[in-house]
């Protein structure tokens, strides 16, 4: 073969752009469906908060539970055929996501108590908050999914009156399980 | 200075090599997913891939997801070592800023 530097620089900056672009779609295709478990998971919560208020500080633990709980069984079904590199990378945004709700309850537990709206807003922007963080990493569509819905939330929180928890409802969980059906329509299944 | 690989020096064949390496063992991609990756068509998509399986670089596999009909490309380990190789290669280029 006759190749010279330039070419050398042009083929190796070819691959390590493919290479994002293959990374990038094949997380997308992982992260769609966590958004889409968390956002069920959050819609029901937000809707069990809207209908039944009192129920709302039992059902959230629990339904919490619940995700942290599929979480790692969704990772392993979906992340089959990834390095051991990226695999890593996946289980540390899983901790990531641990670490952050372990600060959440820190915060309320040093600072409250709160009543269920600011509860509702705190956890919505603390979690927006992550995603934001992860997007600096692995993409920055996450930065724009963030920041979205981290406005709809403050809006919702000054404007929707006693309707916050149908607004983040539609807002939130919607907005997560629109974002995962997005991701996963972009994304690779391996 | 080791020789280069011209199957896999070609544009689109070193994207699709560069993208399925990306992967684990075993893993596969959808040929539309690889498609978008290395931004071609399918019908040269499709040729380089023909090309890459001749030399088994690669593996496809037609099958069907539910009803519809899915074709999945995967490297094989020769295809991942001819790739890794080949840009041991690039790089030696590069160090020793000459021509090969």
């Amino acid at each position: 073969m006759n190749l010279d530097r330039q070419d050398a620089l042009t083929a190796l900056a070819d691959i390590e752009r493919v290479e994002r672009r293959t990374w990038e779609t094949v997380f997308y295709g992982i992260s769609g469906s966590i958004l889409i478990l968390w956002g069920t998971i959050t819609t029901i919560g937000y809707a069990i908060g809207q209908a039944y208020p009192r129920l709302a500080g039992t059902a959230w633990p629990i339904l919490q539970g619940v995700g942290f709980i599929a979480m790692p069984f969704l990772l392993r079904r979906r992340a089959r055929g990834l390095t051991p590199t990226q695999m890593r990378l996946g289980w540390r945004l899983v901790f990531a996501q641990c670490a952050l709700t372990a600060f959440g309850l820190l915060v309320v537990y040093v600072l409250g108590p709160f009543d269920g709206r600011h509860l509702d807003a705190f956890w919505a922007l603390l979690f927006m908050l992550g995603y934001v963080l992860a997007g600096l990493w692995v993409g920055r569509i996450f930065i724009v999914f963030g920041i979205v819905v981290t406005v709809l939330t403050l809006a919702g929180f000054w404007y929707s009156g006693a309707s916050f928890s149908a607004w983040m409802m539609v807002f939130n969980g919607g907005t997560l399980i629109l974002a995962g059906l997005w991701l996963r329509h972009r994304g690779a299944s391996l | 200075m080791s020789d280069g690989n011209p199957i896999i020096h070609q544009a689109t064949r070193l994207k699709i090599m560069a993208s399925l390496n990306r992967l684990g063992p075993n893993a596969s991609l959808e040929f539309t997913h690889l498609r978008a990756i290395v931004e071609t068509t399918d019908g040269n998509l499709g040729t380089h891939l023909a090309t890459l399986e001749k030399a088994g670089y690669v593996e496809i596999e037609k099958r069907f997801e539910g009803r519809k009909p899915q074709t999945r490309v995967m490297a094989t380990p020769s295809g991942r070592r001819a790739f890794t190789e080949h840009v041991a290669y690039l790089c030696e280029i590069i160090e020793t800023g000459g021509q090969s």
